[in-house]
């Protein structure tokens, strides 16, 4: 086939923060790894898997954040997601019987109980509780790409006054990827894309090849890029630096003008596990509180309170016209910007990857659908950004500005009234570990488990999933509490290793607990050694 | 019901340090937190010669990209202030300190530098640069599988020897330099751009309302205002007018300012003209 005028490169990121409580039989957090495995992240390695099965030339790019991976491997946690997928299925059965002289309400139920018994089957029986292996493979056929990520998801512009704090998250997220991957990673996303100048040249020390940022932190970048983020350009330290387009985002991810918001698409919030009777819903229900059971029988209908009820079939075909609109409107935007420019533009369009599925529960059809589009359209097709790198041969050199996909673009959704308290502590503890990496250059023994203990606690602590839950106002105290814990374990280790007391019982628990990270090294936290003067001549 | 959770042990609400860190909020709004130990105040109170309640806790910023005196915030008890600087795409740096009972400052600690974002794209375009595959692709590609990355820096230090300085690749070689501007500007040119802002200042009531040629200005809580206006050639009326709240009282102030520009031809081989901007 011929070249395309322009490419497509759409990242998904897939990230959540450690919420494994070993402590609780039925953490209430612990639904958000469960809900995302159900319903977002194993439906779209089916449909990624039988894409690649029927030989579909699709391209796409992934991020998996070391945190999410981390509880994806957890042996704990894939048991307690197996039970949590029994109890679903059982809930299926229950819910076929209830329904049974309604028939549009049973078509429902059947519609639900087939999912989880699919979930199950996969889980089970296809990828053996495995969800990276598949991924990895995907990447090794040539069809997914997968980005690195920062070690727990910390937000760097705000770190960047300990910088040896930001090159703990990379170089920990970089080490991350080469353990479940086997191989160096090309790309690395900054959490929340948000970039501070001069972690261009952390990342560059790690190895990472290119990065993305919001449009605004590439068009005001200095110079001006020439294509605007319609091309990538490098930055003086030899990173290249893609630039996300709003456009393509807006469609996908606006609740007022984005697909996601259709009238026959599902509705997120009407779930049985608020509306049946509190006995029957009772025991499917986690932590014995009200909360979803992914059963959703109605659709959004529009801004009303009286929803209709769901017809899949509808959905589905409606995320096919979604798909189709989403494939035309890239194929007229390459076509108009392909004018200008000596080389086919990229568009690059990154998404939660939680959207597609749990947010928006045909998210994953769409998806399929854009991608089968996309393979056969003359104008546009997909690509990812390590391919399209490999297809420049010249790049535009510019220094991109401090930014974020944040509301206002900055950095405010991490740093205003309800979570600035949290930053004196985290550098100050920062600081810490910087002081005890440069004390201890080489422990051994409890001393050295004592050590890597700390950087993992000041990590979790680190996590931008924090800041961001005080500021959207739910769950507040959750995380408000995590920030606490994981400061307050890393300043009692630190009292302990300067004192030379270390507790090895309360140490065991904690690596018990918080136990990601296995290979995780705290010299990450050295002063970088200088520079071997380089010999003249070579 | 959720199993209760064992209450969290406090964070320590001070470090024992003297300190003041900066972190940009957005292009206009920075973030300070600090801590002030009582030694420091006792410190202060020695080198001013007064007793502490005498003693206001200051924030001084410094604006490292234009000059003019630091703005001052008196703090009190506070351990943390947004200062709304509204200055994209400039450098500062803080200092926490005390001013005395005769308006001198007793200096505690300084910050971290920081720099604003700039609002708006830069007035130059890249040029694109040749990824000349040989070098330039193995800049990207970084570390292979097997290499390290001291090794790659390494390779690439000596891939990079041959190239002389001013070429379209001196960039890789001289990491501090600022690439951008080595690349747009070859060593054979000088160039001389000028531009010119004007800055009017004033004050007035601070519940009256100020207009400037039919445009509302803000007020300080003061009632001082301060207007930065770029200036390219011509003449331009300001006109200036100051209403009372219940409308009855009007002041007004008229001003006219001319610029002109007067770029000279320069003297050697390649000049370009000097420029001037608005």
């Amino acid at each position: 086939m011929a070249e395309p005028l322009g490419w497509v490169a759409m990242v998904l990121h897939a990230h959540l923060p450690f919420v494994r409580h070993p402590e609780h039989p039925d953490a209430l957090e612990e639904a958000w790894l469960y809900e995302a495995m159900a319903e977002c992240y194993i439906p779209l390695l089916d449909r990624l898997e039988r894409l690649a099965e029927e030989g579909v030339p699709y391209h796409l790019s992934f991020t998996l954040t070391p945190t999410l991976a981390a509880m994806l491997r957890d042996p704990l946690l894939q048991e307690r997601f197996r039970r949590h997928v029994a109890l679903m299925q059982d809930l299926g059965r229950r819910e076929l019987h209830r329904t049974r002289h309604h028939p549009e309400l049973h078509r429902l139920a059947r519609f639900h109980a087939d999912h989880w018994d699919r979930v199950a089957l996969l889980y089970h029986d296809r990828y053996r509780g495995d969800l990276i292996t598949p991924l990895a493979r995907l990447q090794e056929a040539g069809r997914v790409e997968i980005l690195a990520s920062a070690a727990t998801h910390g937000y760097l512009p705000l770190m960047d006054v300990v910088p040896q704090a930001v090159e703990a998250q990379i170089a920990v997220g970089v080490h991350a990827y080469r353990e479940l991957f086997g191989r160096q990673p090309r790309g690395f996303w900054l959490p929340e894309c948000g970039f501070h100048p001069g972690h261009d040249q952390i990342l560059r020390r790690h190895g990472v090849e290119y990065t993305i940022v919001d449009a605004h932190g590439l068009l005001f970048g200095q110079p001006r890029p020439p294509h605007a983020v319609y091309q990538p350009v490098v930055t003086g330290a030899g990173l290249a630096v893609f630039g996300r387009d709003w456009e393509s985002s807006k469609q996908v991810w606006s609740a007022t003008e984005g697909y996601p918001g259709d009238p026959a698409y599902r509705d997120f919030y009407r779930d049985i596990g608020w509306d049946l009777d509190w006995e029957y819903i009772k025991p499917y229900l986690r932590a014995g509180i009200r909360g979803n059971t992914g059963f959703k029988y109605h659709r959004i209908t529009g801004p009303t309170p009286h929803k209709e009820l769901y017809d899949p079939d509808a959905a589905r075909e409606r995320a096919r016209v979604h798909a189709g609109n989403f494939v035309f409107n890239r194929a007229k935007q390459v076509e108009y910007l392909a004018g200008g420019m000596d080389d086919p533009p990229v568009v690059l369009a990154p998404y939660d990857a939680e959207l597609f599925g749990h947010w928006w529960f045909e998210g994953p059809d769409f998806l399929e659908d854009v991608l089968r589009f996309m393979a056969a359209n003359p104008s546009v097709r997909t690509t990812t950004p390590g391919r399209h790198l490999d297809r420049l041969t010249q790049l535009a050199l510019v220094e991109p500005t401090l930014s974020s996909w944040g509301y206002k673009g900055y950095n405010e959704v991490w740093l205003e009234g309800s979570n600035d308290w949290i930053y004196r502590h985290l550098h100050k503890a920062a600081e810490r570990m910087v002081e005890l990496a440069r004390r201890f250059p080489e422990a051994q023994g409890l001393q050295r488990r004592a050590l890597n203990q700390a950087a993992r606690e000041l990590l979790l602590a680190q996590a931008s999933d924090w800041a961001f839950i005080m500021k959207t106002g739910t769950m507040v105290e959750y995380a408000r509490r995590r920030t606490v814990e994981h400061l307050e374990r890393f300043h009692t280790l630190y009292h302990d290793l300067l004192r030379g007391t270390i507790d090895g019982y309360r140490l065991g628990l904690l690596e018990e607990r918080d136990n990601l990270f296995p290979f995780l090294d705290y010299r990450v936290y050295a002063p970088q050694p200088a520079p071997a003067p380089q010999a003249a001549g070579g | 019901m959720r199993q209760p959770q064992p209450p969290t042990p406090p964070l320590p609400a001070r470090y024992g340090e003297d300190r003041v860190t900066l972190l940009v909020r957005d292009p206009e709004t920075l973030f300070a937190y600090w801590e002030l130990t009582p030694q420091a105040m006792e410190r202060a109170c020695r080198d001013q010669g007064c007793p502490p309640e005498a003693l206001t806790p200051l924030l001084r910023l410094h604006d490292l990209s234009q000059t003019g005196p630091p703005e001052e915030v008196a703090v009190g008890h506070a351990e943390s202030w947004y200062l709304h600087v509204g200055r994209p795409g400039h450098r500062f740096q803080a200092e926490l300190g005390f001013r005395g009972p005769g308006g001198r400052f007793t200096p505690i600690s300084r910050s971290n530098l920081v720099a604003t974002p700039p609002r708006e794209p830069a007035h130059l375009t890249a040029p694109p640069v040749s990824r000349a595959e040989e070098v330039v692709l193995r800049q990207f590609r970084g570390v292979d599988e097997h290499g390290s990355p001291q090794y790659v820096e390494s390779r690439a230090w000596k891939i990079s020897l041959p190239l002389a300085e001013g070429s379209p690749l001196a960039w890789v070689t001289s990491p501090g330099a600022s690439p951008a501007q080595a690349w747009a500007q070859p060593q054979e040119d000088l160039f001389l751009e000028v531009t010119a802002e004007l800055i009017l200042r004033g004050r007035t009531r601070p519940e009256a309302t100020l207009w400037l040629n039919r445009e509302r200005v803000p007020l300080a809580p003061d009632g001082t205002f301060t207007l930065r206006l770029a200036l390219p050639d011509g003449s331009f009326p300001f006109g200036l007018e100051a209403v009372s709240p219940d409308g009855r009282l009007t002041r007004s102030f008229a001003t006219l300012v001319t610029r002109a520009s007067f770029p000279g031809p320069g003297t050697g081989a390649g000049t370009k003209e000097a420029t001037t901007g608005g």
